[in-house]
């Protein structure tokens, strides 16, 4: 994978708003045919970084590139490759849906009137209504369908599905699927319904306050982390339990659930055993593990704090 | 907190609410301070007071009917009631302060005095419940016509015959004024205390006139005006509308500059085309009557004998803030930076030959009127038509450019550095009318390349090196 030239990479990038630093030596690399989830909380620079991505704000410092080009400098042939759904979604307000479809599909020669087609009545999009009247819903699933028309080699999605209905939600994701179907299409999107698109994604980015936490495939971080029950046969459970990389423990009586990172298996039913113990795998969503890198760099901040 | 108090908040909250503070305390200098400074009895210096009450009854007004337009204010008890309390409080202390200014009056008698303040004080009041009434009657009166009223009234040398009357009437006909401040002030009354006037008040669209600076508001206001307006539009004109700016994009190259242009210039002309054809007409009437009136009025002192009818050379610059330089935005089309750069260019560009063109309309429509006008004999004085001079006619390229850069460097209130320019150059354009028009057009065609230097040079800027989306 190494070998072939990412679409977008990034390098010790850094922007600041006024006072506020919103990325601090951001590195990444995004390679082609990824379905990639940049997760973080509110104001943690995500949006900033994929503005960057496309251009749209210059790096203070560092470097951004996409499809090997300077973002800030991207040709209209470069951009025409790259689909970018905007959080609070853009758009011409005096026009009619069909008037704003026509109106972007004009900047494309290959708009694909069939996917446009197929989009609109899965999502029921009135075209007679103006923009600007649109609920954030209805702005939002336009918004799709403009990134989406001419099949953009990268998609980039900043918080697409914030506004949906939960229907409306599952379809997107089910179109999503759809797209990525199509073999070399990447995708960034952002999120913070994290349930959603640990259906899709197969590469994770953890943006926090401007600093990049983790950057790692998704099946890879979740064998990091995992969540056991631990039931006694004997009585309560010990005091202590002997087990390395313990992040989290909850005892009721003669059970626990335990959440640990790097977990050995074959050391951890020796263990277990060895208390008269049963062992059990629950498995750990997306957002649980979320929570724990989150949480765990809050607290290393702490610790380092004098 | 009683409703009362509630109400008045409204007053000093809106920190943009101050910049109208200031307006007002401009007015009140104007108007009552300056007649007072010099007092000459019948030289129309004493009407001025006229231009407090209009501003006081239009800011007053403004907040109530905000008030009134928040959702909730309907359930209120004794809310509603409570605006026409707040309002008429205002009028009768407005209107009694300044009937303070007949002291200053010079060659009154005690009874004459009393007589004038009476008088003052149903003048002061009636404009101003007619300011506030307009206010709930026009959509938007206050926001959009308002400061407009408000700076004509200021105009010392306009007028010059009316000055004069309106201060006849306004001091020495106290049963005048009163007879027709009573019915109107029961009516205005009647009308402010209705509940229908609260209900259809309650959660309607309305652009107050401290909003007028806030961009958001600004824009949300306009968007859904110009929704239900579009909504009313014949389907088949904007399918024409359409159909070209689309077929002339399909023809250019793709991904081209020019697609990308011609793509702007859509988007911009259905934001700004003129809705209302009763609109463009009025509007259009409107500034034929200015120019035929200001026509009459001639400049006096240093810049002797010039037509203040060159002062409607400003419409077409203030019709030219309208032309927004699409830099910020974050649809994302194919277009780089060197594309948004010549788009915002010809955008400018198309702007400015626009308002050359009104400009040259307006010479052309005071030379035509100029054949037409007989003399006028008005208080024993003769005035003789005046068309305006042709230098002029250039001034939006001076102008214009620097409106622009306005948006270019301050995107997210324009208005404000707009506004001050505009005003300056009126102020210009009234205390120096002959700048212009006497010879010094080198000097114009230098300051005019100055001001597309201060436009174009952050465009290319902001363009290349800056943030193209607003965070």
């Amino acid at each position: 994978m190494s070998n072939i030239e990412p679409i977008i990479r990034v390098e010790n990038l850094s922007k600041s708003f006024d006072q506020v630093q919103a990325l601090k030596g951001v590195n990444l690399t995004i390679h082609p045919g990824r379905i990639v989830g940049l997760v973080g909380a509110n104001g943690g620079g995500k949006s900033t970084l994929l503005r960057t991505a496309v251009g749209l704000y210059l790096p203070d410092g560092g470097s951004c590139t996409t499809f090997g080009q300077e973002a800030g400098k991207l040709r209209p042939e470069d951009l025409a490759r790259i689909g970018y759904v905007h959080q609070e979604g853009e758009l011409v307000d005096w026009m009619t849906v069909d008037q704003m479809v026509r109106y972007v599909a004009a900047y494309y020669p290959g708009w694909n009137g069939e996917l446009e087609e197929r989009y609109r009545s899965r999502f029921e999009v009135d075209g007679h209504r103006r923009v600007g009247v649109l609920s954030p819903g209805e702005r939002q699933k336009l918004a799709i369908l403009l990134a989406i028309g001419f099949e953009p080699e990268l998609l980039i999605l900043d918080e697409p599905a914030a506004a949906l209905d939960p229907i409306a939600r599952q379809r997107f994701l089910d179109l999503l699927l759809d797209i990525i179907q199509d073999a070399g299409r990447t995708i960034l999107i952002s999120s913070h319904i994290l349930s959603d698109i640990e259906k899709i994604i197969d590469h994770v980015l953890i943006l926090d306050r401007g600093t990049i936490l983790r950057d790692a495939g998704f099946d890879e971080l979740r064998e990091e982390f995992s969540k056991v029950r631990l039931t006694s046969l004997n009585g309560p459970l010990p005091e202590t339990l002997p087990f390395e990389g313990l992040l989290a423990c909850e005892r009721s009586g003669a059970e626990a659930l335990l959440t640990l990172r790097a977990l050995n298996r074959s050391d951890m039913e020796t263990a277990a055993d060895s208390m008269r113990c049963t062992l059990e795998l629950l498995p750990l969503s997306f957002e649980e593990i979320y929570r724990l890198i989150i949480e765990g760099n809050r607290s290393e901040e702490a610790e380092l704090e004098p | 907190m009683r409703a009362l108090a509630a109400n008045l908040k409204t007053f000093y909250q809106c920190p943009t609410l101050w910049f109208w503070h200031v307006i007002g305390l401009v007015f009140i200098i104007v108007g009552v301070v300056e007649p007072l400074g010099e007092p000459v009895a019948g030289q129309g210096e004493f009407m001025k007071f006229v231009v407090v009450s209009f501003w006081a009854g239009m800011v007053t007004a403004s907040m109530m009917k905000e008030t009134l337009g928040k959702p909730l204010t309907f359930c209120l008890p004794r809310h509603q009631r409570k605006v026409r309390s707040v309002i008429f409080g205002v009028g009768v202390a407005q209107g009694l302060l300044l009937s303070l200014i007949v002291l200053g009056y010079p060659g009154l008698d005690g009874v004459a005095t009393a007589a004038g303040m009476v008088s003052v004080a149903c003048l002061a009041m009636t404009v101003y419940l007619l300011s506030a009434s307009a206010v709930f009657l026009i959509s938007n009166a206050a926001a959009f016509w308002g400061v407009p009223v408000l700076f004509l009234g200021l105009f010392r040398s306009v007028f010059v015959g009316v000055r004069v009357a309106i201060e006849d009437l306004a001091l020495f006909h106290p049963l005048e004024n009163g007879v027709v401040l009573l019915p109107l002030a029961l009516l205005v009354a009647y009308r402010l205390g209705s509940r229908r006037l609260a209900r259809t008040e309650c959660g309607s669209t309305f652009m107050p006139v401290q909003y007028f600076w806030n961009r958001p508001t600004m824009e949300r206001y306009n968007r859904e005006r110009r929704i239900r307006k579009l909504n009313r539009q014949s389907r088949s004109l904007w399918g024409w509308i359409e159909r070209r700016f689309l077929a002339r994009m399909s023809r250019l190259p793709a991904y081209s500059g020019r697609r990308h242009t011609v793509g702007s210039r859509y988007v911009l002309f259905g934001s700004t085309l003129p809705l209302s054809p009763t609109l463009v007409l009025l509007t259009t009437l409107g500034v034929v009557a200015l120019v035929a009136g200001l026509g009459f009025v001639t400049t006096s002192g240093r810049f002797e004998g010039f037509s203040r009818a060159n002062l409607l050379y400003m419409l077409p610059s203030i019709l030219g803030i309208m032309v927004a330089i699409p830099l910020y935005s974050t649809l994302l089309v194919p277009a780089g930076r060197r594309e948004k750069y010549k788009t915002c260019l010809v955008i400018g560009v198309r702007g400015a030959v626009f308002a050359l063109l009104v400009s040259v309309a307006l010479y052309a429509v005071s030379l035509a009127i100029g054949v037409l006008l007989p003399e006028v004999t008005l208080s024993g004085r003769t005035f003789a038509y005046l068309p305006m001079d042709p230098e002029p006619i250039l001034s939006p390229l001076l102008i214009l450019p620097l409106l622009y850069a306005c948006q270019i460097g301050f995107p997210r209130k324009p208005q404000i550095p707009q506004t001050a320019i505009l005003i300056g150059a009126v102020m210009a354009a009234m205390m120096a009318p002959g700048v212009l028009v006497g010879g010094l057009l080198p000097v114009l065609a230098v300051l005019a390349a100055l001001s597309w230097w201060c436009f174009v040079g952050p465009l290319h800027h902001f363009c290349y090196h800056r943030d193209l989306a607003l965070k």
